[in-house]
């Protein structure tokens, strides 16, 4: 009996020890920031300062990193088409092993084989802006806005802009799952109301030779609507097919001829703006992209650390034409600080 | 055994005063604690809002400051003719020019300042009779959609208010082609007969409002922002999480009375202030779980040293519990030891509290129970020595009286010779038995005793007695008590030789034994013999029979002084004698009872003095 009461005598002791030790623990974690680590490496689309869209990016990935502690580590291909250079990322990253790969794919389809490989070695991925076509346990999901439903969206306002019964799209980068749903949405909205839709590519790859991307699109676009005089809409994919789809409109627009084409574009850039406040663009579908940026890294560490993968988040896109263009939301959407 | 009791009993009683103290120290840490987290929680608070509200203050100073010194720009405006010029709509085309020179000079001698314009714009005309000139190089956005411009806005506003200042929430400044730079404005109406005509519009750059508002928070989480007069933003650090739906900032703490206060709600603490002129309200944040990060730490500390004092406090309730328990454990030691006889044990308890009482009444107690069973073995003892006395006492007597009858009767019948020789055999024998001056007699002593005692019956019974003694001379120092062969003797004679008138033979030998450690002293009598009853009963003790006493006072003193294994025994034929055999120890080796006790006792007094 005695030694039972002693037994528990020394039990109850070392408890009341145990509880307040780790008391002590969980309060110095908590004051001395013992917080745990995550390692996280951004595989972004592109580094090019120069995009806003981009720019916005990469400030709320820096800004969601910088909350909540981790270093930020954003690298990306040489431009938006170099499947080879996300590929070395993707091979780098397998080998630093981060915790969470953050995964703008340069193609939906290509580089799917490299990113499964990082699924398998346990690195969780998150893929961002433009997504893959692939399913897998460690894929925590897509943060970035729902292309198809925005270019079907667009294509109401299409609608309204049309003439004719002719329309062109500009699709940026083929093998970008963004440029071939903002393709389909718009192709399968125009479809309804029986417009006919020509659509174009520009490849990163083709604008090679000392033409510039921009210039490629503008000349594509250009040859396309002088083939076409019916054309009066032009859908472009992306900030720079739509740039030079806008040049393209201005340099027709510089020879003598009544056609008064509108183009519809993604994005929305300062030489997109200036189009738009003189009428040579009338909608842009803005994504939020400093919103996407924090959001993919915030969805990232919450879904990692609470251990399950969520479906896509969609971040909405603001649809701006010259009448709501200063709303205040808006100024901060085009003309990010 | 007792080892074992005494850790039990240790363990558990200085396990139970431990007990006692950590719930009591743990209570003590808790209620100190609560009051110190109560009481610092509020001064916290206090201090936070102390504090929020003098860095939100400065803030608003700085901007007062700040614009005081912009709306200053007004003056050179309001001094050139060529801006009054150009605001009546008088101005030809070289004073516009020179006019651009004077705004392109004023925003030189602010860096803060991103463009100045001067504005004509009639509230009751049309957009077209807008008409600006700015500062800044570049044309003028010919898109520009008036009802769309922040400022235009403001303006209208602001005339229609009858103020004649105003400033712009933070906006896109789009006035000039291609430009879009954030900016906050501040305007500066004009009146010509008592009709606005037009403003000076002073472009501040959005970078020195953030300057301002910025990195003046010692904590990372609390910021300053700043509304216009219709709670518009004209800086807020988060307008990018804001206006991305990222963040939402409660507004609500702003009263509609335009009133300075410091709220607290939820984690954080609004400290807002108007500016004089009204026209911007300046709020702080401050988060108090940042202070109490800073006072965190000391929970943590506090945390750290009750810790550390509970260790010591288990220590300090070991040792104390250990020295209250130690007289008690001592003491019950003690009591263990007296249960299981230990008539010496003593507790060296010396302390003046009850437990040093009950330890001095415990020693006093086993001291006298010590002395109580001391003076019951003297008493014993003395007893025994008494008996003693009285048993070799009852000898003398019988003795004397046989022989002195015999004397006389050898007096009578005028034998003067052999008178001579049994009183000198008497005296012999008297001296002997008087002489008892050593413990023990010897086999020598005690068969010339016996000697000359059969000598003087020899006289009183000539015809019927002969005798014969055999005893070796290596027995003669054999040790035995004194007298103990007379009686028997004595008896053969008397209750032996009873019905013989003729032929008794008294044969005495002394025979040591095989063992060599007894030896054998037989008493043999060709006598009456008797029967068994008498043969029992004549060794009985406890009898009242007086009849053969002196045979058994023998046997008790060999008993007493040898032991039970040494003694009398007797055989006995009727009709052919009687045979009475006493065994006494070859080598005094064995010793009595009473030399047991207290040779023990002695041992434990020296036990007693080493200690």
């Amino acid at each position: 009996m005695q030694k039972v009461n002693k037994r528990n005598f020394i039990i109850a002791m070392t408890c009341i020890f145990l509880v307040i030790i780790s008391a002590v623990m969980t309060l110095s974690v908590a004051i001395f920031g013992g917080t745990d680590k995550i390692d996280i490496m951004i595989i972004s689309k592109s580094n090019d300062m120069k995009i806003d869209f981009w720019r916005s990016l990469k400030g709320g990935m820096q800004d969601a990193c910088d909350e909540y502690g981790y270093e930020f580590n954003y690298k990306a291909p040489a431009n938006e088409g170099d499947i080879k250079g996300q590929r070395l990322l993707i091979e780098e990253a397998l080998i630093s092993k981060p915790d969470i790969v953050l995964l703008a794919a340069v193609d939906y389809k290509a580089i799917n084989d490299d990113v499964k490989k990082l699924l398998d070695a346990g690195i969780y991925v998150l893929t961002f802006d433009s997504g893959i076509s692939l399913e897998h346990d460690n894929l925590i999901g897509f943060v970035g806005i729902n292309n198809y439903q925005t270019a079907n969206d667009l294509s109401k306002f299409a609608s309204e802009k049309l003439h004719s019964k002719n329309a062109i799209i500009i699709g940026h980068e083929q093998g970008s799952k963004t440029a071939r749903e903002r393709v389909d949405g718009f192709n399968d909205g125009l479809k309804l109301s029986g417009v006919n839709v020509n659509s174009n590519n520009i490849k990163y790859s083709e604008s090679g030779e000392g033409k510039t991307y921009i210039e490629d699109a503008r000349a594509k676009t250009l040859a396309m609507l002088k083939a076409d005089k019916d054309v009066d809409v032009i859908f472009a994919t992306n900030e720079m097919v739509a740039i030079g789809s806008q040049m393209a409109v201005k340099d027709l627009m510089n020879e003598p001829s009544d056609r008064n084409v509108s183009v519809i574009g993604f994005d929305g850039s300062k030489r997109q703006v200036i189009d738009l406040e003189s009428g040579v663009c009338d909608y842009l579908a803005v994504q939020r992209a400093f919103k996407i940026g924090y959001s993919a890294v915030s969805n990232a560490v919450d879904n990692y650390l609470k251990g399950k993968t969520v479906g896509n988040l969609y971040i909405d896109v603001a649809i701006i034409d010259k009448t709501n263009m200063y709303d205040r939301e808006n100024q901060e959407i085009l003309f990010p600080i | 055994m007792t080892k074992q009791n005494k850790n039990k009993f240790s363990s558990k009683f200085r396990n139970r005063i431990l007990m006692y103290f950590m719930p009591l120290f743990l209570l003590v840490i808790a209620a100190i604690s609560v009051v110190y987290f109560v009481t610092t929680q509020s001064l916290v608070r206090a201090t936070a809002a102390d504090f929020s509200e003098q860095i939100v203050t400065q803030v608003d100073q700085a901007m007062t400051d700040y614009v005081a010194g912009v709306e200053h720009l007004n003056k050179v405006i309001e001094a050139s003719a060529n801006a009054v010029n150009f605001l009546n709509g008088l101005g030809i085309s070289s004073d516009k020019q020179k006019l651009q020179q004077l705004l392109e000079h004023i925003k030189i001698t602010r860096s803060d300042v991103l463009n100045v314009h001067l504005i004509k714009a009639p509230v009751s005309g049309s957009f077209s009779d807008i008409d600006i000139v700015s500062s800044a190089e570049g044309d003028l956005n010919e898109n520009i959609d008036y009802s769309k411009a922040t400022w235009y806005n403001k303006y209208i506003d602001a005339s229609n208010k009858k103020i004649n200042t105003f400033m712009t929430p933070s906006y896109v400044q789009n006035i000039i082609a291609g430009q879009y730079d954030w900016v906050v404005s501040v305007g500066c109406l004009y009146q010509v007969d008592n009709k606005y005509v037009g403003m000076f519009l002073i472009d501040l750059k959005y970078d020195s409002i953030i300057d301002i508002c910025t990195n003046i928070m010692p904590d990372e989480n609390g910021y300053i922002y700043l509304l216009n007069h219709e709670n518009e933003i004209m800086y807020h650090p988060k307008q990018r999480y804001i206006y991305s739906g990222l963040f939402e900032e409660d507004f609500s703490v702003i009263s509609q009375d335009r009133e300075d206060t410091t709220i607290v709600k939820g984690d954080s603490i609004y400290s807002v202030v108007n500016s004089q002129t009204t026209e911007w309200i300046t709020v702080g944040v401050v988060k108090i779980s940042f202070f109490n990060l800073y006072l965190g730490a000391l929970p943590g500390i506090f945390l750290l040293v009750s810790f550390i004092f509970l260790i010591l406090v288990v220590l300090i309730a070991y040792v104390l519990s250990k020295r209250i328990s130690k007289p008690i454990i001592q003491l019950q030691s003690a009591v263990t030891q007296l249960s299981s006889g230990d008539l010496t044990v003593q507790t060296p308890i010396d302390s003046g509290d009850e437990i040093g009482a009950l330890s001095n009444s415990f020693n006093t107690m086993v001291k006298q129970i010590d002395q109580l069973m001391t003076d019951r073995l003297e008493d014993e003892k003395h007893k025994q020595e008494s008996e003693m006395n009285v048993l070799r006492a009852q000898i003398n007597p019988h003795f004397l009286y046989n022989t002195l009858d015999s004397i006389i009767w050898m007096s009578e019948l005028g034998n003067n010779g052999d008178v001579v020789e049994m009183t000198s055999a008497l005296a012999k024998m008297m001296r002997a038995s008087i002489s008892q001056s050593s413990k023990y007699a010897t086999i020598k002593t005690e068969f010339e005793h016996i000697a000359s005692y059969l000598k003087i019956q020899k006289y009183r019974h000539s015809t019927k007695l002969a005798y014969e003694i055999n005893v070796s001379n290596d027995l003669n120092d054999v040790k035995m008590e004194h007298l103990t062969l007379q009686p028997i003797v004595e008896n053969a004679i008397i209750h032996g030789f009873r019905k013989k008138t003729t032929g008794g033979v008294i044969s005495i030998t002394a025979t040591l034994n095989e063992l060599m450690d007894t030896v054998k002293i037989e008493v043999c009598d060709n006598g009456d013999g008797m029967d068994d009853v008498t043969r029992v009963q004549i060794l009985k003790e406890n009898t009242e029979d007086k009849e053969f006493s002196g045979l058994r006072n023998v046997n008790s003193r060999i008993k007493l002084r040898f032991g039970e294994d040494y003694g009398l025994s007797i055989q006995s034929t009727i009709g052919e004698g009687t045979k009475v055999t006493m065994i006494v120890p070859y080598k005094l080796n064995i010793i009595n009872q009473n030399e047991v006790i207290k040779i023990t006792s002695n041992h434990n007094l020296r036990d007693k003095t080493n200690k």
